[in-house]
């Protein structure tokens, strides 16, 4: 495995580690799987069928795989906007991912977030708000502290993120406190249409948090990343305060679905990452290479794979709107329902929670 | 060039900071947020710093030479964090301000107004109007100015209030009132929200007694109400109705439910017909 470069760490992750068969298996499928969930929103967007925001994951797959497989379910994530690979990683069946994408009452959500706010148990999204997320998973690893159940908080954000204030508040919080906090920068070099040289003084991310300590990873390689992941995790439930991990990635998409992506940079650069550097080609080369599967076998995956996309995405345009009633619901615990004030008298929606 | 328009990182305090900081020292600052629903790290900024400045330091300094714009308000696929209407958190505060237009020639008029206006201005521009309204705009600078609301329409029976995206929409209503209805409506656009013309819809309310506003914010707290408040004020005796406001629902800005949430013309329509038969 490549070496992490560390600050303020003695030592790093291993630089070896033990994959068996079921558990490349399991990376593999689990990464296939959000890649052709990924390319199926594409599809879904140029037909219409999915309409608003929608940021793309595929490219850094390995990231969300590495890191799960390195957790602990009763453990917590937080991310960004860009959180379909997590959503599902955390559990959430593809076909309520993709109806929540077409706004279903079938969706994880009921239809009400939509891309950018889908959440499950121990998954808190899904925020839109760039940034607004890592002072919300401090406050969740400060319940982890508090509870006393030994779980650890993986607090998410991307280069982009990593220069809004919020985020050094956070850190010193953190720090502090000794809260059992990973943040992750997910560093897919590119803020929207800004490369990270353009945006940030300091592009070493995982040095930012400055008195926290932190390592760099290789976001490409799944194996990789749970081994940094597991090294990061065990750092934390000793009681040894927040960590900071920076995963170099990449993203095919551009930002969101109305980005081409290919204004800020080349098609060339784009080629050369998904051929020399594609997490799944990459895990599909090591198992083949280690005789851990033949490619018939990983070709039955894909086939399998696909066959699961088509019947998401056919369960996610027939399954119908969340009724209107909804519009009102969810705004306040409020026993018992409240009116909701609007423009006409005669259609009041009740709120119900 | 590249020294004078260029981007920032992605800081919305960092960036209205800068901005209320480079006017202050005596330049011309225009900061721009992306959507105006990431304003709020500013919010601080913009409501404690640039706000008060004049004020907190008895005139010796001033960030007038501070514009902001943000894209505003609905524009179909937005959802929660795309296309909330934040002009009544801003019309709250005394020291700004706040000026929306309906189109591109306004759009311009009123943005160079704001630029050389010796106040700090936060001008939301329409997203939805971006790609979807076309007009002739004059190539040489012109200014629109601020604080007067314009009157597209005269009519005899009901007002109709709006401003941005909206006023197309009241526009349509007055047509359907006018062919339907027989009533005469007077259109007006308010476009600056903060300090508003108050002469000029109490001068319209006076003539026809009744008032309908609308705009796509939730209704509780929405700018409508300021404006209802001081027409009751100042025209109580001339209301031949109680004052109507046609806004969005107490909700968060929905993602799939837009349709329904939005103030559309036949819900503005409804509106003005229990008014002219109350």
């Amino acid at each position: 495995l490549q070496k992490c470069d560390l600050h303020r760490l003695e030592e790093g992750p291993s630089t070896t580690a033990v994959m068996t068969r079921e558990e490349g298996l399991h990376y593999y499928k689990t990464m296939q799987t959000i890649r052709r969930m990924e390319l199926k929103s594409d599809q879904l967007y140029k037909q219409k069928i999915i309409r608003g925001f929608c940021h793309l994951y595929d490219g850094q797959e390995a990231c969300c795989v590495g890191l799960e497989v390195a957790i602990k379910p009763t453990d917590h994530v937080i991310t960004a906007y860009r959180a379909h690979g997590f959503t599902y990683a955390r559990g959430v069946p593809v076909r309520e991912i993709l109806a929540e994408l077409t706004g279903r009452k079938g969706g994880c959500v009921k239809g009400k977030g939509g891309s950018m706010h889908m959440y499950t148990k121990n998954f808190y999204g899904g925020n839109g708000i760039v940034g607004a997320q890592v002072p919300l998973g401090a406050g969740i690893a400060l319940a982890c502290k508090y509870f006393g159940k030994n779980e650890i908080c993986l607090t998410l954000y991307g280069d982009g993120a990593a220069n809004q204030g919020q985020i050094f508040e956070t850190y010193n919080m953190a720090a502090l406190w000794k809260l059992p906090c990973i943040f992750i920068c997910e560093n897919n070099r590119y803020g929207m249409g800004t490369s990270v040289e353009r945006a940030a003084a300091s592009t070493d991310y995982y040095k930012r948090g400055d008195f926290i300590p932190g390592l760099r990873v290789d976001g490409m390689d799944v194996l990789c990343v749970r081994e940094a992941a597991k090294f990061a995790a065990e750092y934390c439930r000793a009681g040894k305060g927040p960590i900071l991990m920076e995963l170099q990635t990449y993203r095919y998409h551009g930002h969101s679905m109305s980005d081409p992506g290919i204004s800020y940079r080349t098609r060339e650069e784009i080629q050369e990452v998904r051929s020399k550097s594609d997490p799944i080609t990459l895990l599909k080369d090591r198992m083949v290479n280690n005789n851990l599967a033949s490619i018939e076998e990983l070709k039955e995956i894909d086939v399998a794979v696909r066959k699961e996309i088509e019947e998401a995405a056919q369960f996610a345009t027939t399954d119908p709107e969340p009724p209107l009633e909804e519009l009102g619901n969810h705004i306040y615990f409020n026993e018992p329902p409240f009116e909701v004030r609007g423009p006409n008298q005669w259609i009041r929606y009740k709120s119900v929670s | 060039g590249k020294d004078r328009v260029f981007n920032t990182p992605l800081c919305e305090q960092g960036i209205v900071g800068f901005g209320i900081g480079v006017a202050v020292a005596g330049a011309t600052a225009i900061a721009e947020i992306q959507f105006a629903d990431y304003i709020f790290p500013a919010f601080d900024q913009i409501v404690n710093e640039a706000a008060k400045y004049r004020y907190r330091s008895g005139d010796l300094f001033n960030c007038g030479n501070l514009t902001i714009r943000a894209p505003w308000g609905c524009v179909g696929h937005g959802a929660l964090y795309h296309s909330q209407s934040p002009e009544a958190f801003f019309a709250h505060c005394p020291g700004i301000k706040v000026v929306i237009p309906r189109s591109p020639l306004q759009a311009k008029g009123l943005l160079l107004s704001c630029i050389e206006d010796k106040n700090p201005c936060i001008f939301f521009e329409p997203k939805i109007l971006y790609r979807a309204a076309v007009e002739q705009v004059p190539v040489e600078p012109y200014n629109i100015p601020l604080s007067q609301a314009e009157v597209l329409q005269t009519g005899s029976d009901v007002t109709l209030v709006a401003w941005g995206t909206q006023v197309h929409v009241i526009k349509e209503v007055a047509a359907m009132a006018q062919e339907k209805l027989g009533v005469s409506c007077e259109v007006i656009d308010l476009r600056t929200i903060l300090p508003w013309d108050t002469e000029t819809v109490c001068k319209a309310m006076v003539k026809t007694g009744r008032l309908l506003i609308s705009h796509e914010a939730p209704l509780t707290g929405g700018f409508a109400s300021e404006i209802s408040s001081t027409v009751q004020e100042e025209c109580f005796l001339n209301l031949e109705a109680p004052i109507s406001r046609v806004c969005g629902y107490d909700t968060p800005f929905p993602h799939i439910f837009e349709p329904f949430y939005i103030p559309d013309k036949w819900k503005c329509y409804d509106a003005l017909r229990n008014m002219i038969n109350y």
